[in-house]
């Protein structure tokens, strides 16, 4: 999550406050209902305007997940090798969904916002905290701020953390994607050159290749000794963030989580707009599941 | 002429087979070039999808692993909670569409840049080809732009009153219709054009001459000589509408209740962020579809009199 | 006074097609000023650019060589699909009006059907007939420029393109024979020609007009495509403008929204110039032909 240090100087808080507030996600001692009171309050004061408070992500996206994780849903039983839906988390999630509309902080109408001015709204500060991903900030440095300064422009109003929880004292939360690189088997292409593409592989999958990258389009590192080169660890952001990996989750491999993801999507979209009520989403969400999904989910409370 | 009449009359049946053989041969050299792509891309493609619709292949059975389950997934569908919403949608969807703009917007503009200065017209005419020239990503950027929030949102920014809120969740259909819409009409606004200035000038004259006024000589002048090119663009953009879901994909993704069918069918099949592609489940939808649309075909044939147009082509003198 | 108010409705009913035409056209013209505006600008509020101008949109032209690899390949693409279409919807058309063979009705009906399969439902089955293309010597994979005619060649996207055009295309080629004259069609074989002398030498520049507008149509549709090239050439190069404008939004790298918009301007001004100019052509479709039309 990044917050807008000056707004929140703006309301009040001090440097230190500012300053403290990445550790008290992580601690959890700062909430998503905290989140939520803050945005309010500023967007009462006039701090920031209605509907700047909080922007999440604006399309179809796994970061969302992190909502649901922040209520303590889980996802995956590797043990059974099936999903799981945890119907508490579930509504919660929901209902925050729901209440970052309610109480002013999120626009109605926001989800299909465009990502082009999602982009120029935050990295501008026109907003008090936001949802976004690591990559982003090279994104706003090339693209939107550059004559402002680029990342110096960035690094002075804009702060980061983990996504807060929603439990209080349980640490924050953050989603991670890992990938895989594929080679495709001589059966398949009629090629047999696998061997090549393998060392191919293996030459770049170095930490210099992976750091310049990393620093570059400020993404995270893929290996651990990454963490030791000092390229990465000299690079302000990444360096900042590299706690985070020790909090975060992944989505789960499963084949049928295409469909699983697309119905927690939609209910949520539908709880969000106020077309129907968290509650009703989250039971029609678990409904659609079951029926989609089957046997390979394991329904809890 | 007297040569091809005697021949004609004169010729005895052994005669007449050859020739009727003659002009299949004739025919097919003809025919086979274009017959065997139809038949590589288009005839076998079908068999295979109407066999995948047979199958549960996915990405999790891969190519090796899959069933056939003969009409179980058709039975999904039929069963699914959302088929007959869907269904509903995407009616409503092609026949606005179709009503408003690919025959509407057509015809409208059509008539009216026929009616002014031909230079004038030509503008016009190529103004509206833009949508359909423009790569669909810019072109429905572009009206998600429109529709934005303000600041940045043209239609915001200059109708206040519109409330400033990103308009697209608002109004989801009226921008699918539109955005469809400003592309379909070009294809009939071409058709349409160009079969009113085949009008011979000297019948637009003297209707005028006649007495009548612009909108009789519309009704009883022009709109007749329209009837094929009628027929013809009402099929064929039906069908276009039935199956077209790239830009509703692009705009909305299907969200704020305008999944239509084809998109549905899309989703399934090939379009998962996660990797789990069902493809014999997307192949029933498409199925689905194709069947529905082969029958609106069928039924335009039948209405415009479709026989009219493929009468058997003079015997020739050979 | 009479004379006077005549002339006013007169005048009236002059404009009042453009000015309704305005009307109608209004969100086009707006929309694509939009565009314009935006590949020179960073931000927009509006029409109105946020910020100073800038040529930093366009850069691509002189900083990126692959587009106008890809502009080549995109060139290629429609001018063979072109040429396809044209070529077998001439032939095919010319028998589906002239001559006389079993078969002839239905199929006539069967390519109007065809129409109703969505390309995209038919991309896997289609991915299968290009790999057993590809096992064909020579024509799956080594024919210059085009590469062949398998999967992951630009010929085979040409080949699919091609196909999926024919149905229009025959019809309207139908159309277009339908309209000469048959005292032209029989003084021709009369004189001793074959049915391809014929159709070569006689018919087909008559119904020039037509021909053209099909060529026109297809050259600007081909230009455009994407989903076929996007889904059947994996390799970078050999990758066509449209395919290569959706390679550069992703989400986790950073996307300029003012050089997709340029990118997608440079794809759509020379269809455009090339449209403004044959326009004339397109709007003979129905005026070909001895017999009717102007």
């Amino acid at each position: 999550m990044f917050f807008n240090k000056t707004k929140l100087k703006e309301l009040g808080w001090s440097d230190d406050e500012i300053a403290a507030l990445p550790e008290k996600i992580k601690n959890g001692e700062f909430t998503l209902d905290d989140m939520i009171a803050t945005a309010k309050e500023a967007v009462e004061k006039g701090v920031v305007e209605p509907g700047f408070g909080y922007w999440h992500r604006p399309t179809k996206g796994g970061d969302f997940l992190q909502y649901y994780a922040a209520y303590g849903g889980r996802l995956y039983d590797p043990e059974q090798d099936k999903l799981i839906v945890s119907k508490g988390a579930l509504t919660n999630w929901y209902a925050f969904q729901r209440k970052v509309v309610t109480e002013g902080i999120t626009p109605e109408n926001y989800i299909g916002t465009e990502f082009a001015i999602w982009h120029d709204t935050v990295s501008h500060g026109n907003a008090l905290f936001w949802n976004g991903g690591v990559w982003q900030w090279a994104d706003w440095a090339e693209n939107y701020v550059k004559d402002q300064g680029g990342q110096d422009y960035l690094f002075d109003f804009v702060g980061y953390a983990l996504q807060p929880s929603g439990i209080e004292g349980q640490p924050g939360v953050t989603l991670s994607h890992p990938l895989v690189y594929m080679i495709t088997s001589e059966q398949a292409s009629g090629d047999s050159n696998q061997d090549a593409a393998c060392a191919l592989l293996a030459k770049t999958t170095t930490p210099e290749v992976n750091t310049m990258h990393a620093v570059e389009s400020t993404h995270l590192g893929i290996l651990k000794s990454q963490s030791q080169d000092s390229e990465y660890t000299s690079d302000r952001l990444l360096s900042d963030t590299l706690y985070m990996l020790d909090y975060n989750f992944y989505q789960p491999n499963h084949p049928m989580y295409g469909p699983y993801f697309d119905i927690l999507f939609d209910n949520m979209v539908k709880a969000e707009n106020g077309e129907v009520t968290p509650e009703q989403a989250a039971e029609d969400a678990v409904q659609l599941l079951q029926s989609e999904i089957g046997d390979a989910l394991i329904v809890e409370d | 002429m007297a040569v091809t009449t005697r021949t004609a009359t004169a010729a005895p049946p052994k005669e007449g087979v050859l020739r009727k053989l003659r002009s299949a041969s004739i025919g097919f050299w003809f025919m086979s070039p274009a017959v065997i792509l139809v038949v590589l891309f288009f005839f076998i493609p079908s068999i295979i999808v109407f066999g995948l619709s047979m199958t549960n292949l996915s990405t999790s059975t891969g190519f090796q692993n899959y069933d056939w389950v003969g009409f179980e997934n058709y039975h999904k569908i039929f069963t699914h909670p959302d088929a007959g919403p869907t269904a509903l949608r995407t009616i409503f969807y092609v026949g606005a569409t179709l009503a408003l703009f690919n025959v509407g917007m057509a015809l409208v503009v059509a008539l009216l840049s026929t009616h002014i200065p031909r230079r004038a017209g030509f503008i016009f005419r190529a103004l509206w080809l833009l949508p359909r020239l423009t790569p669909s990503v810019i072109y429905i950027m572009m009206w998600k732009f429109m529709a934005a929030a303000s600041p940045y949102g043209i239609l915001n920014r200059y109708f206040p009153f519109l409330g400033g809120q990103n308009l697209l969740p608002d109004a989801p259909w009226v921008f699918v219709i539109l955005t469809n819409g400003f592309i379909g009409a070009s294809f009939g606004m071409i058709l349409f054009a160009s079969a009113i200035e085949s009008i011979p000038r000297d019948f637009m004259n003297a209707a005028l001459v006649d007495g009548c006024n612009a909108w009789q000589r519309i009704r009883y002048v022009i709109l007749p000589a329209l009837r094929w090119p009628l027929l013809f663009v009402t099929t064929y953009q039906t069908l276009s509408l039935l199956t077209s879901f790239e830009q509703i994909f692009i705009l909305t993704d299907g969200q704020f209740g305008t999944e239509v069918w084809a998109l549905w069918s899309y989703h399934r099949a090939l379009s998962n962020y996660w990797g789990n592609f069902q493809w014999g489940f997307g192949a029933a939808l498409a199925v689905v579809l194709v069947v529905i649309g082969a029958v609106a075909a069928v039924i335009y044939m039948r209405f415009f009199q479709f026989n009219q147009l493929v009468q058997e082509p003079l015997v020739e003198a050979l | 006074m009479n004379a006077d108010r005549m002339t006013w409705r007169e005048r009236f009913n002059s404009a009042a097609p453009i000015i309704a035409l305005s009307i109608l056209t209004f969100p086009i013209i707006i929309g694509f000023i939009w565009i314009f505006i935006s590949t020179f600008s960073h931000t927009t509020y509006g029409l109105e650019p946020q910020g100073r101008l800038t040529l930093e949109n366009w850069s691509f032209l002189w900083k990126d060589p692959k587009i106008w690899d890809v502009t080549l390949n995109t060139i290629i693409l429609s001018v063979g699909q072109t040429i396809g279409v044209v070529a077998l919807s001439a032939l095919s058309g010319y028998a589906l009006s002239r001559l006389s063979f079993p078969g002839r009705k239905t199929f006539l009906a069967m390519t109007l059907i065809l129409h109703s399969f969505p390309a995209v439902t038919l991309l896997i089955a289609i991915y299968f007939v290009l790999r057993w293309i590809n096992r064909i010597p020579i024509l799956g994979n080594d024919i210059p420029i085009i590469g062949g005619f398998g999967y992951n060649t630009l010929g085979g996207v040409i080949l699919v393109q091609l196909a999926l055009q024919l149905p229009l295309g025959m019809w309207l080629m139908k159309g277009f024979f339908d309209n000469v004259s048959w005292d032209l069609q029989r003084a021709a074989l009369i004189d001793g020609c074959s049915h391809f002398r014929a159709w070569w030498q006689i018919i087909l520049p008559v119904i020039r007009p037509g021909v053209a507008a099909l060529a026109i149509f297809s050259f600007v549709t081909g230009w455009g495509s994407f989903l076929i090239p996007y889904t059947f050439i994996t390799d970078q190069e050999n990758s066509v403008l449209a395919a290569y404008l959706r390679g550069m939004m992703g989400e986790t790298a950073p996307v300029s929204y003012g050089t997709v918009a340029a990118v997608g301007l440079f794809q759509l001004i020379p269809v455009m110039i090339f449209f403004i100019f044959t326009q004339e052509y397109l709007m003979n479709i129905f005026s070909g032909g001895s017999k009717g039309g102007t």
